[in-house]
Formats: structure tokens, C-alpha cells, sequence
């Protein structure tokens, strides 16, 4: 049972003093193999530069709004996490028709909107045909359009109502105008006659 | 112009021919002095003092001026003063306008140079400059803008010669006019007229009458519109104190006729009146002269007048009748008792305006008795009758609906509540449409499903809650 | 008030009735047959008597789509529900109720399917939920409170027929949830079971949902209780099941159909003692509503099962 006994300071460790040495050595920190590894650590080149150590982890206050801040991006798991919809211009338009849709059909009386803004977590989605539609019910690919607003506008019935509204307001508004220029009219008149 | 203004002066030569062939005659009045009015006016007085300082000030010797005040003695000579010195006076004066007038335009020619000469022909030195330092600045600049305005006067004067040999025809016109309704005014006025005064427009009149008549007319309607109707409102209203007013103010003065309101009416009408005609009269004789009388007083007083005997016109008629039964009774020298009328008190009140008495004399009538006719008075008093009667049916009321119709007491009631059948039709129609609002109906489905189609409200709870 | 059902006053006037002659949009015709199934479509539950008719596809032999052609919405836009896993889609005609589906590309009674293009290209695929073919359906559209039904829960499905609402309940609850189906009809159990094979969070159990022991042993601890079964011991069948299998603190989600239980009664009758019943065995109902204007004379009564006291 014996030995060879070394002395510890005989022992090859792999790095000499020097290594430990930081202030006083001339480490090359640029660019070797270590540092590409040591790219994450906090235990960087400008380490000493600091006053304190950083922290590992982020403190109990920060994670708590890190995570609210994740959880605002989707609706949640009970949605399955639905992600916030991106507001494009034709999006919006979209959803501010689906809000206002209710002044162009006037055989419904649509109910009230669940909020006055838009909804912040939507997709935009189309309804897919299935052998069990009836012909009628299909839109052939050609007829087919991008956006809700595209739809609408070449929606037949809606078109042929808003039509019959548009010339109604105007032949109200030219109604309103004629009457208005008239009264301007006489009160021009009335003016001259006093002056002179 | 420079022909027009030869011709002016070939007419005022003319002009002044006669003018002096007419004080020739002494029956011309040289009356240009103003403190020799007519008639002792004192407003005429004035007037004519005015214009005088006026012309004047505006230029002493501007031809203008003369030719109106030779104008002026041919109106004015109405009256019955004879000044022989005047005429003279007024001989004298002419010549030596002439030779001032040749003075004048050389004057005038001067001036214009030195008023070149001294303003500017830069906008800026006329305004933005308007800074009184002290009283001698004031004066300076006052004494400039006499003159300037002198220089106006003449300028303007000079324009007008255009116009003058028109303008002298139509006052020829107008004197004629004016003597037709002279005449009659001095009729009305119990005076006589004046024949020699006639003869002398006549003279005049063959002079200017170079023109038609229609001409004239046309020229006088340009003038001044509303010359012709005031020369016949000063008729009619001459002819209307000649033949009613006069005479039954006479009589009212002579106590003949008690005060009565339609009295106190009739007097003030007659004053009114004459008060109208005399500055009419005024009017004309500013007019004959050519004087501007556009802003003279006088105008808006001849508007007040005219303005005071419409507002008495409808008075006027109320009274119309009773006013001529006088008239005739006058003229056949009937005699008239008076009784006292119930107003009379009232009468007594203050009666200075007539518009006040206008109201009153609607309701205030003039009450007499006629024991010599007995043929009029019944008639008058039938009249009267009668307004008496239709007045009571004319404030009662028609009957109305309810009492056409008998309604009395019967309250109003729904169409509804005719019929029980159809008001429960309707009632259970409103019921279901209530209950529809509560409790949706069901409804089946019987095609493919769409959706909803009124859309989904997400938020809404409609559930009951139990305890 | 007068008013003989149980909702409160205070909604008067939301649903329906803008007055004047008519029904709003979607009404069509009179109701087919007296006050039994609902019109045509045979749907077994709990046992119940008749065979599975022909699947009902509205197009068939129709004039088609009211709003056919060029009417026809394709675009919608999907946003959620205020209920967990459910959520709507809006076109420019009409709203549709959805849920997220789990097996996409697979349709259970041929209900129409949405498709939404999600993040890194994944399709996402809804189904749109048929009030008129589930109670559940209906509920929520009629405003219920909570139907406790949410991804990851577990559900005691019974009376679940041929598995229409047993199919959005699995899309509700999710690959995490998990849902027993209970149906005593073998006809429509085989439906059932046909769901179940896309399915894989449906158990699906061909069993008389009055013996519960004869299942205890497929059945674990459950979060809710759904029962539609339309048998007049309703109450009693719900208490039984949930003493074995509800935890405390359970939800149940129960459908009344006034007419099994006592024809000769008011509906409003038979709701207040079915609730009555309920009070007894220790289920305590929370909320209460009216299935109109999709089912008539039905309610669906919610609550919960020995509430937990909450530590103040």
C-alpha cells in the first residue's frame, strides 16, 4: 500500500498562478475560444468594471411584470393561447364595418356591440366550403374577395340599399340647400332694400 | 360745351331782357331784399336770409346766385308792394355783376394755378396728415379748405351752365302752375287776385315758350317728381277750404255752431290746412327761383303735413256726411239748432293733437237735431239706426261643434272602445308584441344553420340568479 | 308583472320584440309538430325511444341559402368569447358561435368550418356551434353566467346522444381536458363512439346513466357534471352521479325539459321544482335560464355541488 506521495504544488492543474492573476497579467481577452463560450456569462471582460455583481436571476417585481407582459401578447390558455390580431389598415376596416354593419342592412335590427373599441385579440378567417352547401351558398373562387369590406361593397343587396340611400340623403340635402339659398336670398334682398 | 354755354348765355340774355322789359312795368317787385318777405313771414324770412349768407360765402359774385335772385323777384312779386327804388336797385346791380363776372374768371383762373401749385399730387400729402399742432395750423388749414370749396362752387357752377337754358323753361312752366294755384288760394282767402301780376307771366311764359308743352312736362316730371302732385294736392286742398272749411269755421268763430269735438276736428283741419297751403306756397316760390331746397327745412315740414292729413283722412269720412248736410244748409240758409252732446265734457279735454282726436272722433259723433228738414233727418237718424243694430250681431259668436252637433255632455272616446271584439284584437295584438320583447319566441330551424342573425353580444348576462 | 317564466324584468325589451308586426330575421314559418322532439331530427337521449334519422343539412332540397350568391359572407373575423374556449366569429351578415376544433379537417354533424391562417403557418380551424342542436349552445347564447366547462377541465357528460355537444365540449376542454360521455342508447352510442375515435379526450361510456357504479370504475373525480338526459328522475340521476364522481366545489350544468318531467304543469312549474329537487341533494343551482328562442319550454340550471368555504 504504498504510495507515491506529490507535493500539491507539483500537481499540474492546468493553469498556472498567473491565470489568477488578472490585474497583472496580460490575458489575451479577445478573441480565443473561451470568450466565445463565455459570451452569455456575466462574467464578461468589463466584469471587473462594475461596481456590483449583477444578478443571476431577474428580482421577484421584474418577473412579475416580464410575465405580464407575455401574458398580454396572447388571450391565455383557456383561449388557447390567441394571439393579439394585428391592426392593419383593412383589419380595422373590417372590424369597423362588423361594428357599423348595422346601418346597411335594414331588414335586421342588429344588436348593440359589446364595446365601442375594437377587439384587441382577433384572427381573420374564412369560412371553408363543404360538399353539404348548396350551390348557392358557394362563392366561386373568382367571386371570392380579401377583405370583409370588399365583400360588402359588392354585396348586391347591401349595394342596392345603400344606393337608394345615398340618393335619398341627396335629394334631401339639395331639398335643404335650395331652401337655404332661398332664405339667403330674401335676407340679401331684405339688406339692399334698407341700405337703400 | 363750349357751344351749349354760348347758347346759355344767348337764352339768359333773353332772360334778363325780359326780365328788365318786365320791371319796365311797375308792376315788377324787385323784392330781392329778404328783409322785405312776404307776408311778414318770419320763416320765409329766415330762409331767405340763410340762402343770402350762403351765396354769399360760396361766392359774392357768382352768376348763379344772380340769376336766381332775378328769378326770385319775378315769384316774390306777389306781393302787393311797389318799390320803384328796388327796381332800380335791382337794374344797377346787374351791370355791375357783368363786369364782375369778367373780374371773377380771371380770379378764378389765378387760384386754380395757385392751388396746383400749393397741393401736391401725391396721395400721401392729403391724408395720414391730419395733426393740429396749434390754433394757427386750425386757421391755416380752415382758410384752405374754404377756398378749395369756393373753387368747387365755381367749378361746379361753371358745369351747370348746361343745364341752365333747360331749367329756366321750366320754371316758366312752373310759374304758370303756380299762378293757377295762386289764384285759387287768394280765391279760397277771400282775396283778390292780382290781373296785372297775370299779365306779367304771361309775358314771361310767351317768352320761354319756345319748347312744347309735353317737353316741359317731361322735364319738370325729371326735375322733381313730386312737384306736380303737391300742385294738385295744393289745389284740392285750396278748393276743399274755400268751398266746406272756411265757411263752417266761420261759423264755428261766430258761435253759430257749439264747441263740439267734430267742431274742435273742423277747426283744427282748417288750420292745418292752411298752414299746408302756406308752405306749400313757400315751397313754390323756393321752387319758381331755383333755390336748392333739397335739405330745406321746409320739406319735411310739407311731409308732416301731407303725413297729418292722411292720418285725418279716415275721420275726414266718418264725417263726410254731416259735414256736407252743413254745407247745404248753409248755402240755402237754413237754420241749424245744436243739441248738446253727450261728449261734450269729453270735448273739452285737451284736443291739440289730432292724431289724439282721431281716435276719439270714431266713436264721438257729432249729434244735431234738424227741425226745418224733415226729409233729411229721418234719413240720417235710420242710419244711424241701423249701425246701431248691425253692430250687437256682429260681436255674437257662432255656435260651435259640440253644440251644432249636440255633443253636450258625451266624453270623448277612443275609436277603440266602439267595437269589444276588435278592441280585444288589438289589445292581445299589443300583448303579444310586449310578451314577444320578454320571452323571444321559438323559432325552428329550417335550413342549414348561418348564424345569428341579429349577431352575438359576448358580455351579456341573462341568466336568473337563485338564491 | 305577471311575467310567467323566471327571467328577470330587467332584460325587458333586449331580445327580439322592436314591436310592430313580424319577427326579426330568422324567423320562418310556424313550429312543425306539437311540443315533442324538435322538428324532424330524432336525437335519443338518455335512453329514449327512436331511431337516428338522416343527419339534417339545411341545404338539402332547399331554395338554398336566403343569403345565397353573392351574399354569401366568406370572410369572418374570429374573436374570443367571454366563455373559456369558446369563441365567435362576425361576417358582415351574421355572428356564429365557434369552437376551436380539435381534430381539424373532421366535422361531426356537418356544421360549417372556419379556417384561420395562425402564426409559423399553422391552420387553425373552428366549428361553428349549432344552438338549435345543443343546449349547451343555446345557454350561451342566451346569456348564461358560466358554464365552468374550460380547457383542461373535466366533464361527466350524460344523456350525450350522438356526440354533437360532446364534440365542442372536447373542443372546449382540449387535448389536456377530458370528457366522459355517457349514453344508454346503443344507436346513438354508436355515434358516440365514432366521435370518440377522433377524439381521444372522450371516453366514451354505453351505460344507463342511473347506475353510476356500473362506470365508477372508467370515471375519475370530475370538475363538472353535464346532464341533459330528459328523464323525469333528472334530478335524482344528477345527484347520484355527482356524489360519486364530483369533486367539491364541482360545478353541474343541468338542461330541463319541462315536458318529460310533467307534461300537465307549467313549464315555470316544473322548473322551480326540479330546482327544488336539486337544493335537496346537496347540488346548490346558482343561476337559472330559458332556452327560447331556440328550445321551447327548456332551462338550463347551473351550480355547484358542496361549495367549498372560502377562508376570509
Amino acid at each position: 500500500m504504498s504510495r507515491k506521495i506529490q507535493l500539491s504544488a507539483e500537481l499540474d492543474t492546468g493553469c498556472s498562478i498567473e491565470t489568477y492573476d488578472v490585474l497583472s497579467s496580460k490575458v489575451d481577452l479577445g478573441k480565443n475560444a473561451t470568450d466565445k463560450l463565455m459570451s452569455k456569462s456575466v462574467l464578461n471582460s468589463n466584469f471587473i468594471n462594475k461596481s456590483e455583481v449583477p444578478a443571476y436571476e431577474l428580482s421577484k417585481r421584474q418577473e412579475k411584470l416580464h410575465r405580464r407582459e407575455e401574458r398580454g401578447k396572447t388571450k391565455g390558455k383557456e383561449w388557447f393561447n390567441m394571439n393579439l390580431g394585428e391592426m392593419t389598415e383593412e383589419a380595422k376596416n373590417d372590424l369597423l364595418l362588423i361594428k357599423m354593419r348595422g346601418g346597411l342592412h335594414k331588414d335586421r335590427f342588429y344588436k348593440h356591440n359589446d364595446s365601442d373599441e375594437l377587439p384587441k385579440f382577433f384572427q381573420m378567417g374564412k369560412v371553408i366550403d363543404d360538399p353539404v352547401d348548396f350551390y348557392s351558398d358557394r362563392v366561386p373562387k373568382k367571386q371570392q374577395k380579401r377583405t370583409i369590406l370588399e365583400e360588402l361593397i359588392e354585396d348586391a343587396k347591401v349595394k342596392k340599399f345603400a344606393k337608394k340611400h345615398y340618393s335619398a340623403i341627396q335629394t334631401r340635402e339639395e331639398h335643404r340647400r335650395k331652401k337655404l339659398s332661398q332664405i339667403f336670398k330674401n335676407k340679401k334682398q331684405s339688406k339692399n332694400k334698407i341700405k337703400k | 360745351m363750349v357751344r351749349s354755354s354760348k347758347k346759355q348765355n344767348r337764352i339768359k340774355k333773353e332772360k334778363y331782357q325780359s326780365v328788365n322789359s318786365d320791371s319796365d312795368n311797375d308792376h315788377y317787385n324787385g323784392d330781392f331784399d329778404p328783409s322785405n318777405p312776404l307776408a311778414g313771414d318770419e320763416i320765409e324770412d329766415f330762409n331767405s336770409n340763410q340762402d343770402k349768407i350762403l351765396f354769399d360765402k360760396m361766392d359774392k359774385k357768382s352768376k348763379k346766385s344772380f340769376n336766381y335772385s332775378s328769378d326770385e323777384n319775378e315769384v316774390l312779386a306777389f306781393d302787393d308792394d311797389d318799390d320803384s327804388d328796388d327796381d332800380k336797385y335791382d337794374e344797377d346791380k346787374f351791370d355791375i355783376d357783368d363786369e364782375d363776372d369778367e373780374e371773377d374768371k380771371e380770379l378764378i383762373d389765378e387760384d386754380d394755378e395757385l392751388i396746383s401749385s400749393a397741393w401736391g399730387s401725391k396721395k400721401s400729402i392729403y391724408y395720414s396728415g391730419n395733426r393740429i399742432e396749434n390754433d394757427e395750423d386750425a386757421e391755416l388749414e380752415e382758410e384752405e379748405a374754404r377756398m378749395l370749396q369756393s373753387k368747387m362752387m365755381k367749378q361746379l357752377d361753371t358745369n351747370d351752365f348746361g343745364l341752365d337754358a333747360f331749367k329756366k323753361q321750366d320754371k316758366s312752366l312752373k310759374t304758370t302752375d303756380e299762378l293757377e294755384a295762386k289764384k285759387i288760394a287768394q280765391k279760397a282767402l277771400g282775396e283778390e287776385s292780382d290781373d296785372e301780376m297775370e299779365k306779367n307771366f304771361e309775358t314771361i311764359s310767351k317768352n320761354l315758350e319756345k319748347m312744347s308743352t309735353k317737353e316741359k312736362l317731361e322735364f319738370l316730371r325729371q326735375e322733381s317728381p313730386e312737384f306736380l302732385e303737391l300742385v294738385r294736392d295744393f289745389k284740392e286742398k285750396m278748393s276743399e277750404l274755400h268751398t266746406t272749411l272756411l265757411p263752417i269755421y266761420r261759423l264755428i268763430k261766430n258761435g253759430r255752431i257749439p264747441s263740439s269735438i267734430a267742431a274742435d276736428f273742423i277747426m283744427n283741419k282748417t288750420k292745418l290746412y292752411l298752414m299746408y297751403a302756406s308752405h306749400l306756397s313757400l315751397y313754390f316760390a323756393l321752387k319758381s327761383q331755383r333755390l336748392p331746397i333739397d335739405n330745406h327745412p321746409i320739406v319735411k315740414n310739407i311731409l308732416q303735413f301731407r303725413n297729418l292729413c292722411k292720418q285725418i283722412a279716415p275721420i275726414d269720412e266718418s264725417l263726410n256726411d254731416e259735414v256736407k248736410f252743413l254745407i247745404e244748409s248753409i248755402e240755402n240758409g237754413r237754420q241749424l239748432n245744436f243739441r248738446k252732446s253727450k261728449q261734450d265734457s269729453n270735448g273739452n279735454r285737451a284736443k291739440k293733437s289730432v292724431k289724439f282726436s282721431m281716435v276719439r272722433e270714431d266713436r264721438n259723433r257729432l249729434v244735431y237735431d234738424d227741425d226745418v228738414d224733415s226729409e233729411s233727418g229721418p234719413e240720417m237718424a235710420a242710419e244711424h239706426t241701423e249701425i246701431k243694430d248691425e253692430h250687437p250681431n256682429a260681436d255674437k259668436r257662432a255656435i260651435n261643434y259640440e253644440i251644432m252637433k249636440n255633443k253636450g255632455l258625451t266624453p270623448k272616446r277612443d275609436k277603440m272602445y266602439r267595437n269589444p271584439r276588435v278592441r280585444n284584437r288589438i289589445k292581445s295584438r299589443k300583448a303579444l308584441i310586449k310578451h314577444k320583447s320578454i320571452v323571444p319566441k321559438v323559432r325552428t330551424q329550417d335550413k342549414r344553420y348561418g348564424g345569428e342573425a341579429t349577431g352575438i353580444r359576448t358580455n351579456v348576462v341573462r341568466a336568473v340568479k337563485i338564491k | 308583472m305577471g311575467r310567467p317564466d323566471f327571467r328577470g324584468g330587467s332584460r325587458g325589451g333586449f331580445r327580439g320584440g322592436r314591436g310592430g308586426g313580424g319577427d326579426r330575421g330568422g324567423f320562418r314559418g310556424g313550429r312543425g309538430g306539437g311540443g315533442g322532439d324538435r322538428g324532424g331530427f330524432n336525437r335519443t337521449r338518455g335512453g329514449g325511444v327512436g331511431g337516428r334519422g338522416a343527419p339534417r343539412g339545411g341545404a338539402r332540397g332547399g331554395r338554398g341559402g336566403a343569403r345565397g350568391g353573392m351574399g354569401a359572407a366568406k370572410k369572418v373575423v374570429v374573436e374570443p368569447h367571454r366563455h373559456a374556449g369558446v369563441f365567435v366569429a362576425r361576417s358582415k351578415n351574421d355572428d356564429l358561435l365557434l369552437t376551436r376544433n380539435l381534430v381539424p379537417g373532421d366535422t361531426v354533424y356537418n356544421e360549417k368550418k372556419i379556417q384561420v391562417d395562425g402564426e409559423n403557418g399553422e391552420k387553425i380551424e373552428y366549428r361553428v356551434w349549432n344552438p338549435f342542436r345543443s343546449k349547451l349552445g343555446a345557454a350561451i347564447l342566451g346569456g348564461v353566467d358560466q358554464i365552468h366547462i374550460k380547457p383542461g377541465a373535466k366533464v361527466l357528460y350524460l344523456g350525450a346522444a350522438s356526440g354533437t355537444t360532446v364534440s365542442h365540449v372536447s373542443d372546449i376542454v382540449g387535448p389536456e381536458g377530458l370528457v366522459y360521455a355517457v349514453e344508454f342508447s346503443h344507436r346513438s352510442g354508436r355515434d358516440l363512439i365514432n366521435v370518440a375515435k377522433k377524439r381521444t379526450n372522450i371516453i366514451p361510456i354505453i351505460e344507463d346513466a342511473r347506475h353510476p357504479h356500473k362506470y365508477r370504475m372508467l370515471v375519475g373525480m370530475v370538475d363538472v357534471v353535464f346532464a341533459d338526459v330528459a328523464q323525469p328522475d333528472q334530478a335524482r340521476i344528477v345527484a347520484l352521479n355527482s356524489h360519486n364522481f364530483l369533486k367539491n366545489g364541482g360545478h353541474f350544468v343541468i338542461s330541463i325539459k319541462a315536458s318529460c318531467i310533467d307534461s300537465t304543469a307549467t313549464p315555470e312549474a316544473v322548473f322551480a321544482s326540479e330546482v327544488k329537487k336539486l337544493q335537496s341533494e346537496k347540488l346548490k343551482p346558482k343561476e337559472q335560464l330559458t332556452l327560447e328562442p331556440y328550445e321551447r319550454d327548456h332551462a338550463v340550471v347551473v351550480g355547484v355541488y358542496r361549495p367549498i368555504k372560502q377562508a376570509a
